[in-house]
């Protein structure tokens, strides 16, 4: 920081020696863990007390579906190849609000069947029952994916460790996070609803897989956007509050996660910024860019 | 570095009980898993070496492994390691293109998309 305004970023090379790159602007793309953890260490853009705050992932939960007929489930990208919204909105009579998306994913190659997470034990997957389980699954299941919208929690949050650090001695991000009982609900209202859909469509047999520990792979909303400064990190161009030149354009800046997967959302957000600095830059700069 | 003869010997006694031959498929002895196929494996994924090595160091021993129970009760005290090994007897197995004839996968390969579509269907993947 230099007068007010941030002057650049320091980082240090792999032989621990530290530089420092100048900018007339700053821009912060780090991810949901990384830019609070940034901000946090630089001591920046917290008025609120919210950088760090409200993680966001997305809960997920699966079922799998297994059909008498060939499917050839395995052609093709394992991405989303479909996905339903069907019971999205928000119904108080389920029991909790917002909804969670359904994904159609293929089952994949054979090998996936032996090192998925749905789990089981050795002998149903290894074994005399190998063979029989690839003949009776492979290209003939698919799986509904279930992604919850994960509603904003102040508690669930990024902080800097007070004993772990990385190799240059920095503090390393700690992730405090708990699934909460809307989410737990939801997912569980979900995958009720996939398994339904899955024998409706005529699978022999179905296969749950529960809400899994590891879903952070989608991180949201630790530096939110909002027009209040003292209910918010960034303003509605990713721009942070008090800091004239610095902006955060990534998922850290969401102020909900939706239940979609959010880079096309990241990048159409970060783009909507990116024009908005570039037309507002000579009022930002003032007299100090050169 | 290369699998020792001894790890190899390890791995395809376990991989022996986890991959057993019949019901028209080929066994892991018959296609020498723990050799050609497995170095390929590790080739293209080097960071699966070290957790099938531990495994095999800490619960392979040739003379304590009979059953897919023994197997178990290793997987119970190493799960990651478990893991590891999971995953380079699998791909290591149906990377094989003895394998995949077997079970008539042959791989990903170009298809026209619009085939079986309907007409207005094959229009919109013309658009």
């Amino acid at each position: 920081m230099h007068e007010g305004r941030a002057s650049g970023a320091v980082w240090t090379d792999r032989g621990g020696v530290r530089h420092h790159a100048r900018g007339d602007m700053v821009i912060l793309c780090a991810n949901g863990i990384g830019t609070p953890r940034l901000l946090l260490m630089s001591g920046l853009g917290n008025r609120s007390g919210l950088v760090g705050r409200r993680l966001m992932m997305h809960p997920y939960a699966g079922v799998m579906g297994t059909f008498d007929e060939d499917l050839e489930s395995w052609v093709g990208p394992a991405g989303q190849i479909l996905v339903s919204m069907q019971f999205y909105e928000t119904d108080v009579s389920r029991g909790f609000v917002r909804g969670a998306k359904w994904n159609c994913m293929p089952a994949g190659g054979p090998q996936s069947f032996r090192a998925g997470y749905t789990g089981g034990t050795l002998t149903e997957g290894w074994g005399a029952a190998l063979h029989e389980s690839v003949r009776r699954k492979f290209g003939r299941s698919f799986e509904w994916g279930i992604i919850g919208e994960d509603l904003p929690d102040p508690e669930n949050r990024i902080v800097l460790s007070s004993s772990l650090t990385d190799r240059d001695g920095l503090p390393a991000p700690e992730i405090h996070y708990r699934m909460s009982d809307n989410t737990h609900r939801t997912l569980t209202f979900h995958t009720a609803r996939a398994v339904e859909a899955m024998e409706a469509a005529g699978a022999i047999a179905t296969e749950v897989t529960p809400p899994i520990r590891d879903c952070g792979w989608h991180l949201m909303g630790t530096a939110v956007m909002g027009t209040d400064r003292e209910a918010s990190v960034v303003d509605p161009f990713g721009h942070v509050h008090d800091v004239p030149n610095l902006y955060v354009m990534d998922g850290s800046v969401f102020p909900t996660s939706s239940g979609m997967n959010p880079t096309a959302t990241i990048m159409a957000v970060a783009a909507r910024s990116v024009l908005n600095l570039i037309e507002n830059r000579g009022a930002v700069c003032a007299s100090s860019c050169s | 570095m290369p699998l020792t003869d001894k790890e190899r010997k390890h791995l395809a006694t376990v991989a022996r009980i986890m991959i057993p031959g019949g019901a028209g498929m080929f066994g892991a002895d018959e296609i020498d898993i723990a050799r050609a196929p497995v170095d390929r494996v590790l080739q293209l994924e080097p960071a699966l070496e070290t957790g099938l090595r531990r495994f095999l160091a800490r619960c392979a021993d040739a003379t304590m492994i009979a059953s897919l129970v023994d197997i178990e009760a290793c997987a119970k005290r190493v799960p990651e390691d478990f893991r590891a090994l999971c995953t380079v007897l699998a791909n290591a197995y149906f990377m094989d293109h003895r394998i995949r004839a077997q079970i008539g996968c042959p791989g990903q390969e170009a298809r026209d998309a619009s085939e079986g579509l309907s007409d207005a269907d094959q229009r919109l993947c013309k658009t």
